[in-house]
């Protein structure tokens, strides 16, 4: 296909996608403070070291959902909307 | 993976990206691959719960565990405490149902190693375990609280905040294994694109590509590996979590039926002992 035979609002479904990911920035925010937290536990008291590990972890996949949201949004806009047409 | 080959297939001969969205248009629906990458996935867990069950059979009478023995008593008792932390003894009799769904997640996700779709790419699969953890908030709820668990729900608010969980919990593990694979393949045809700018396009080059060996599995590593590991854990935890915060009753109510079921416990071992030792 050529690309002028592509329609503006097509280009617009791009844009869309793109601007769903913002939300990752949030998800981003919350995982750094997340392991500043988790750090500054580990230097007051080292030998619960494991416990806070395995916590961390479990709030940084929680905290990630968000960005994982923006992700299908933009997914269903590349692939459902875009992609049929 | 089998469909990213395709659609690196299909990119490659349409050399164009509407190849590449095309196949991708009807994600979520149950398609030919995703069936028997779930017949596998039953196929796996039946044999390694049978090679457990008779090689522990046969370990019964030692003294010193073997290794074997050893390492799924560890992967028992990491479950079980973890269950047990965070149901606070309300839902205890729904564990197996949650060792099931952790077992199921976790292979089922595992296979992409085995070049087949991991199960979370369906969002039929997810939704319908989703859909179990949902219903089981309000039975849970019934149980506990008998009608007056109903009083709570003349509140508009909380009949619309009830909603949530059933999306959070089913779009957190697809989303997760969904976006890993969507980026394994954008990555894959990148790889592809700056292979054919350094040593141009011919039949070798279209199905060997030595750039993927070295910078493929580290992707993997995370995506698929880390990612499984994680989310089946977080699908599990979250379950249980829902199911045991619903019912708002003392703890004091708690500590009776707790007391309650260790009596009738008690008195089971107690019949059974001495069915034994009058046989």
């Amino acid at each position: 296909m050529e690309i002028s035979s592509y329609t503006t609002g097509y280009g617009l479904m791009f844009v869309a996608a793109g601007i769903s990911m913002i939300a990752a920035a949030g998800s981003g925010i919350g995982q750094g403070l997340i392991a500043s937290k988790a750090l500054e536990a580990i230097g007051r008291n080292p030998e619960e070291i494991k416990k806070i590990r395995a916590t961390m972890l479990l709030a940084m996949a929680i905290t990630e959902s968000t960005a994982i949201y923006s992700l299908i949004v933009s997914l269903v806009i590349l692939f459902v909307f875009a992609g049929t047409n | 993976m089998e469909t990213v080959t395709q659609q690196i297939n299909n990119t490659t001969t349409n050399s164009s990206n509407s190849g590449l969205l095309k196949n991708w248009s009807n994600f979520g629906i149950l398609e030919i691959s995703q069936i028997f990458g779930l017949l596998i996935t039953l196929l796996i867990i039946l044999i390694i719960s049978l090679a457990i069950f008779f090689s522990l059979k046969k370990s019964k009478n030692k003294l010193v565990p073997t290794t074997f023995q050893f390492l799924c008593e560890r992967y028992v008792n990491f479950f079980e405490e973890s269950f047990y932390e965070n149901s606070e003894e309300k839902v205890d009799k729904t564990s197996p149902y949650i060792f099931a769904v952790i077992n199921f997640l976790l292979i089922g996700n595992l296979l992409s190693f085995l070049g087949l779709d991991s199960i979370a790419t369906s969002y039929s699969t997810i939704f319908s375990l989703a859909l179990i953890a949902w219903i089981g908030i309000f039975v849970s709820g019934f149980v506990y609280e008998k009608v007056f668990y109903l009083i709570k729900f003349l509140n508009p608010l909380e009949i619309v905040g009830k909603i949530g969980p059933l999306i959070s919990i089913s779009f957190r593990i697809f989303g997760n294994i969904t976006g890993g694979s969507v980026i394994i393949l954008i990555f894959y045809n990148f790889l592809l694109f700056l292979q054919s700018k350094i040593v141009g396009t011919n039949d070798i080059t279209k199905t060997i590509n030595v750039l993927f060996i070295f910078i493929i599995p580290i992707f993997k590593l995370y995506f698929d590996l880390f990612d499984a590991l994680i989310q089946s854990y977080i699908f599990a935890l979250l379950n249980i979590i829902y199911w045991s915060m619903e019912p708002s009753i003392s703890e004091e109510k708690i500590a009776k039926i707790v007391a309650q079921r260790q009596k009738i416990s008690q008195l089971k071992i107690n019949f059974l002992t001495r069915k034994k030792l009058k046989m």
